[in-house]
Parts: C-alpha cells; sequence; structure tokens
C-alpha cells in the first residue's frame, strides 16, 4: 500500500531505485501485498537482478513482459527465487508476476535510460482511507413491556366504558367475557390515556369479566388487567 | 472477430473537456472539483467541509434502489424488454463521475421484475467495441438462450433472449459471460437484477413495494480520478477496498418500524461475505438461489459467496426511531467491514408478517443414475490455470453427458486454499452432504450456487430439467472461471 502511494508522489527518492555501480546483483523482493519492494531497478551493464518470494504464501513467479528480453520462472507458493541472465545491453526491461500482473510489474533500467514518467491519475490508486466504523448498533432494541395503569371500568347504558394509561404506544384489547368466553373485543391504538366503550348487542344484563392488554409494535407484550362488572 | 477488452476509463476523452479542465493533478485534492461539478451550489462552511471528507466515508449517501424495467411492449403473454449495452458514467465517489459499462448505461443495470408463467424476451443491443453476451444466472432457459461463453453478440449486433419464466419463484441476475472476461466485464458494471413471482410468494403475504428491497453487493478499488481500478490475482480473485450496495459506498437505508424483505446478491468478483446484522440479531432467511425454502430459518450470521443470493426478512419494529443498525462483513478487513447501515425512522403497519411453518415443499427427486467426482486445483506449469477435474475449459469437449429428466451426484473437491463457488447453468441441485459438516438448514433448498470451502469436499445432486443441450457449469470467482475453470455438461433427451 505504501509502496504504491509512493509512486503517485512521483518522487525518485520514494521510488527506492537500487544502488547501482558497485553490487553486481541487485535483489527485488516479491511480497503478499502483491507488489515489488522495488519498481524501478537501475543497474549497470552486466549486472544481474535475483527477485525473491521469502514469507509469501501466495502463489507468485517472475517473468519478462516486454518484448526486449525473454525469462520466465516457475510458478510456485512460495516460489523460488530466480535470478536473470547479465543484462548487457542498455534499455529498459519490464518484468511481472504472472499471477498478479497488474500490481506486481517493474522495470530493470541498464545504463541511462530516463526514469518512466509518472502514471496519470487514471492508473493511481486512490485508496480508501475511511477509518474503522465504531459502534455496530447505537438507539435502543425495544425489549421493555408496556405498562398498564389506572385501568377503570365502569357501566354505561348497554355496555362499559373502560379508561386507562399506557406507558407507551401500543395496541391495546379490551375483552368482554361473560362465564369464560369472550363475546366482545375491541381494539385501539395510542399511548397515554384512552377511552373505549364497549356495546352493542350481546351484552345482556348479567355478570362479565373485561380483560385489558396492550402489545407495542415489538411485540412486547403487558401483563392483562382485568376487572368484573355486572350489567342491567 | 475476437476484439481486446478494453476498460471504460477510455470514456473519458469524451467526458466534458470544460467541466473537468481544472488539470489532471487538481484532480488529487477534491475540494475544488466537486464545487465545479455541482454548479457551485455549496454555498455554507459545513457543505465545504463535507465535500472535503473522503469520498469513502461510509453511511454519507441513501443505497440507490435500481429502477425497474417497462416492456416496451406485452404481446400475447409475452413481455417484451429492450437493453442497450453501453458505456456509461456512475456516480460512486461523491465529487466524481465513474466510466462503466453497464445495461442502459447504469450500474447496476435495471431491474427485470416477471411472473411465473408469463414469458420475456430481453432485446439486448451491443454497442460495445467488444463481445459481449448476457447470462440469466438460475433462469431456466433453452441452451440457446443461456449465454453460453462462446455464444457472444458482435459489437453493433442483437440478440432476441427468450426467458420462458417457468419455474418456482426466485431472485435471479443477469450479467456478461463473454468467455474469458467475466472478471473485468462484471466488475466494470454489466450486473442487474432479475425478480421472479409467482403466486406462491404472493399467498404468503410478504413484504411488497418499497419493503422489497433488492441489494447488489460488490467490492470495488479506485483510482485518482475517480475511475475503477482492476488489479489481476488469478490465485485469490479480486479484492477491493470499499464495498458497494446497488452502486453507493457502504450507504445508509432509512427504515420504517416494519419487516422488510432484503434481497441481498453478492455480485463481487471472488470475495465472500459472513453478514451480521447490529449486535447479533436475527434475520430470517426465507430464500436462497432458487426460491423460497421449505421453512424460513432464522439467523444470526449468513455466509454469502459469489454469486449466491439470500433473502433476509429483518423485522424492524424492534427497534426505537432513531436507531442505527449496521450490516458488518465479518470476513471483511479494516475498510470492507461494513457493508451498510439501516436508520430506523418512525412510521410502521402490521400487515406484512414473518412466516411460521411450511411455506412449499420441495418437488421429490428421481434417484440419481450417476456419480461424478471433480477436483478444484491450481495448475501451475508454463501457464497459470484452474481446472476442474484436470481440464481447462474447452468449447469444442463436452466432458458430460446427462440425460434429460435424471439426477446425478456430483461431487465437488478441493484440496486448495481457496474458495470455489461452484455455479451450474441452465439447472438447480440440491446439496446432498458436505464433508465440513451438516448441510444448514437454509442450504437444503434450490441452489444454482455452492461455496466449496478450502479442504472440502461437497456433493450435490442436480436435476437436468427441462431443457436439452449444452450448457456449462464453472467456479464464479471470476478470475478462476476466466482461467479456465469451466466444463461442458450436454444434456440428451
Amino acid at each position: 500500500m505504501r509502496g504504491r502511494i509512493a509512486l503517485a508522489l512521483g518522487s525518485a527518492a520514494a521510488l527506492g531505485v537500487a544502488a547501482p555501480a558497485s553490487a553486481a546483483t541487485v535483489e527485488v523482493k516479491g511480497n503478499d501485498a502483491l507488489t515489488w519492494d522495488k519498481q524501478e531497478v537501475r543497474v549497470a551493464a552486466g549486472d544481474t537482478v535475483t527477485w525473491t518470494f521469502a514469507g509469501t504464501v501466495q502463489a507468485h513467479n517472475v517473468q519478462s513482459d516486454s518484448p526486449n528480453w525473454t525469462m520466465q520462472s516457475p510458478l510456485g507458493a512460495p516460489a523460488v527465487p530466480w535470478t536473470s541472465e547479465p543484462f548487457a545491453t542498455p534499455g529498459t526491461y519490464r518484468f511481472i508476476c504472472q499471477v498478479h500482473p497488474d500490481t506486481m510489474w517493474g522495470n530493470v533500467i541498464v545504463g541511462d535510460a530516463p526514469p518512466p514518467p509518472p502514471p496519470p491519475p487514471g492508473q493511481q490508486p486512490f485508496p480508501n482511507d475511511s477509518p474503522d466504523v465504531g459502534d455496530v448498533e447505537t438507539g435502543a432494541f425495544d425489549a421493555t413491556r408496556p405498562q398498564l395503569r389506572d385501568v377503570r371500568v365502569r357501566r354505561r347504558a348497554g355496555g362499559a366504558r373502560v379508561s386507562l394509561r399506557v406507558s407507551e404506544r401500543a395496541r391495546v384489547t379490551v375483552r368482554v367475557l361473560r362465564k369464560g368466553r369472550t363475546v366482545k373485543t375491541k381494539h385501539a391504538s395510542g399511548a397515554g390515556r384512552l377511552r373505549l366503550t364497549v356495546a352493542g348487542k350481546g351484552l345482556r344484563a348479567g355478570r362479565y369479566r373485561v380483560v385489558v392488554r396492550a402489545v407495542d409494535l415489538a411485540g412486547n407484550a403487558s401483563s392483562a388487567r382485568s376487572a368484573r362488572i355486572t350489567l342491567r | 472477430m475476437n476484439v481486446p477488452f478494453r476498460p471504460p476509463a477510455d470514456a473519458w476523452s469524451r467526458r466534458d473537456i470544460l467541466r473537468n479542465s481544472f488539470g489532471a493533478a487538481a484532480l488529487v485534492c477534491t475540494v475544488a472539483g466537486p464545487g465545479k461539478l455541482r454548479g457551485d451550489t455549496i454555498t455554507t462552511s459545513a457543505g465545504r467541509r463535507a465535500m472535503q471528507a473522503s469520498p469513502f466515508r461510509p453511511f454519507q449517501r441513501d443505497v440507490p434502489i435500481a429502477p425497474v424495467l417497462s416492456p416496451v411492449h406485452r404481446q400475447r403473454g409475452v413481455d417484451v424488454y429492450d437493453l442497450d449495452i453501453r458505456e456509461g458514467l456512475a456516480d460512486i465517489l461523491p465529487g466524481f463521475q465513474t466510466p462503466i459499462y453497464g445495461y442502459d448505461g447504469i450500474y447496476p443495470g435495471p431491474t427485470i421484475r416477471a411472473r411465473k408463467g408469463r414469458a420475456a424476451i430481453v432485446r439486448q443491443h451491443n454497442t460495445l467495441s467488444f463481445d459481449s453476451n448476457v447470462h440469466l444466472h438460475g433462469g431456466h432457459v433453452p441452451a440457446a438462450h443461456d449465454g453460453h461463453p462462446m455464444d457472444v453478440i458482435a459489437p453493433g449486433a442483437s440478440f432476441d433472449y427468450s426467458y420462458p419464466n417457468d419455474q418456482d419463484a426466485a431472485f435471479l441476475w443477469y450479467h456478461d459471460h463473454a468467455h474469458g472476461r467475466t472478471a473485468r466485464t462484471l466488475y466494470y458494471g454489466l450486473v442487474a437484477t432479475y425478480i421472479l413471482e409467482d403466486d406462491r410468494e404472493a399467498e404468503l403475504d410478504l413484504p411488497r413495494d418499497e419493503y422489497d428491497v433488492p441489494l447488489v453487493l460488490a467490492d470495488h478499488s479506485f483510482n485518482r480520478d475517480g475511475s475503477l481500478r482492476y488489479a489481476e490475482n488469478v490465485d485469490l480473485g479480486f479484492r477491493g477496498d470499499t464495498i458497494l450496495v446497488n452502486g453507493a459506498v457502504t450507504p445508509r437505508m432509512r427504515v420504517e418500524q416494519r419487516i422488510y424483505r432484503l434481497r441481498f446478491l453478492n455480485a463481487s468478483n471472488a470475495r465472500t461475505y459472513e453478514l451480521r446484522l447490529g449486535d447479533g440479531r436475527t434475520m430470517t432467511q426465507v430464500a436462497s438461489d432458487g426460491g423460497l425454502l421449505e421453512r424460513p430459518v432464522d439467523r444470526t450470521r449468513v455466509p454469502l459467496h459469489p454469486a449466491e443470493r439470500v433473502e433476509l426478512l429483518v423485522d424492524f419494529r424492534k427497534f426505537r426511531p432513531g436507531s442505527e443498525i449496521v450490516l458488518q462483513n465479518l470476513q471483511g478487513e479494516a475498510t470492507t467491514k461494513a457493508v451498510m447501515r439501516f436508520d430506523v425512522v418512525r412510521g410502521g403497519a402490521e400487515e406484512a408478517r414473518i412466516p411460521r411453518g411450511r411455506m412449499r415443499t420441495l418437488e421429490r427427486l428421481p434417484d440419481p443414475n450417476a456419480t461424478y467426482r471433480w477436483d478444484l486445483s491450481l495448475f501451475t506449469g508454463t501457464s497459470v490455470q484452474w481446472q476442474v477435474a484436470g481440464r481447462g475449459f474447452d468449447p469444442t469437449r463436452v466432458d458430460v453427458r446427462s440425460r434429460l429428466g435424471t439426477t446425478e451426484l456430483w461431487q465437488w473437491s478441493n484440496p486448495s486454499n481457496r474458495v470455489h463457488p461452484m455455479h451450474l447453468h441452465g439447472m438447480l441441485f440440491r446439496i446432498v452432504e458436505r464433508s465440513s459438516g451438516v448441510v444448514h438448514p437454509a442450504d437444503r433448498g434450490w441452489k444454482d450456487t455452492v461455496g466449496v470451502l478450502p479442504g472440502e469436499s461437497v456433493t450435490v445432486q442436480p436435476w437436468f430439467v427441462p431443457y436439452a443441450g449444452r450448457y456449462v457449469f464453472h467456479c464464479h470467482a471470476l478470475e478462476h472461471g476466466d482461467k479456465a475453470m469451466m466444463l461442458q455438461l450436454e444434456v440428451v433427451a
């Protein structure tokens, strides 16, 4: 990563240019970040270059990628180190790894050829620099049950009026039972103070039980509240 | 004619030079650029600060939903669609325009919503400079319309793909499949979804309309000018440093307090995802590649290999408005750990429900009448090539002949150290067993792609219906498939 950004700046010092002159063999190291440690290798005529792959586990090789020379090392994971023939003729000799040709490329420059120009922005990487995301969940997972308070059931003409308070927005269900069977059901949705009236056919004189329950949007249910009422 | 592929970065020369004429070097710093591209509408200092923020910052943008394609006409039970395969410019990184190849020039391409029993004809016009074709992934399609890698549409030509839609409801997708270059053509944008619906699904009362959301996941990298950056890696397959959902960088999605049907497609070249919601919240899987499962399966971690689809019902009623829940990729690196974020807003309804109990009954298969074993391996001789059973793709050679209407047992054995998502064209299979453990309940439905893990053997039972002809099966890690990890099947009547 760092090596690629350094290339984008185009500065020769950041490119890690190999020292020529006294060295007869220059080492280029391939790595599993899929780059070579140098992209520009300057040698004198008659020098050789050795490519090594210490510490890699992905499959790599090194081979020629320009028409002025031929070289190919065997593929391996890790790949074996490979030394070129001596570079006799001045010029620029491009090399790649066959498995990762887009990022593992470089040039051996023999003699005094000028450095290749930096690539245009359309070929310079723009790495993702966003920081770690942080919390994977903020806000609240609703596991609280709604609370019913002040539940009052009063007899009204022909039926019952229920008033109650619910602690959060919920769907309130009022059931009127006689002898254990539900004869009427009524729903209302809201929060805070609610009033429902249950009336109509089927509510003859007699003793009834009124059961009130609230369920919020997340499916949490309150405990049931019940009251007895006698209709005349 | 085999014109070489070129990336759509060449479209740069046709972009509005005046708009971008402040020079290539200035593109490295994004401050001046975006204001110019948007006509200097940013006037507040907060706005200017926002534009200076990295375009990769997550959750800056609402997830786009690909448009639904309308038929150009309907005739006697057949819907006819018309699409151009062409270059386009996509708004992916804020402040940049990214050259892509796309169906109708957009990425992802338009969604086609089809109905079981109602055939569709999709007229594709290739306006690119090189061969292309279209494969309907997961579809029961006659061989001549399946997008076989050698059946290409030449530049300037057109082809009418005929899709009978005579299969159960499923989340399919269509993409380029011209031989040897799918790693690049899909990467640069030739990907779109195809949703097939039927009556059985409608009876289940699953979330619909804006609560039924296709989400195309793909990892990409970028160059300094905002263009897509591809780096070939034949061994591991391409890995990008940025996750795009429906073509937006790690977006957010406003969700109401209700149940959503999230249809995930892994359209990455080679990356496997493992999805987790928030603090391990339950997601109910109702469908896989080949449509509905028999029963819904509650999951907290969902692996998704390249080309697989998974449909998850998520109940956002349990979150208070203002909650923000991140969908994570547990197998990601630093910048590919977050996929998208759900922002819960007020508003909810109770119509949709999570189905419990049986949703469908899978057909009983005929007994298999043959068994094959295919080894998946990397060949490292003079060139690098991935192979199946020691062979690479040869269009003149048929590797297996199967009888129409029968089933067989195919064992894919993977001694390599890479995941291979193996995909069969034109037909579906059931996973019978795998050496890594019990077949997960969510993998027991119909599938067309299965991720064979390193060191694993997976046995599948394909059912060779309903059409005879030549099809292919291959690894859907695109770099592997392009470097020959594909064999040819002939179904004979």
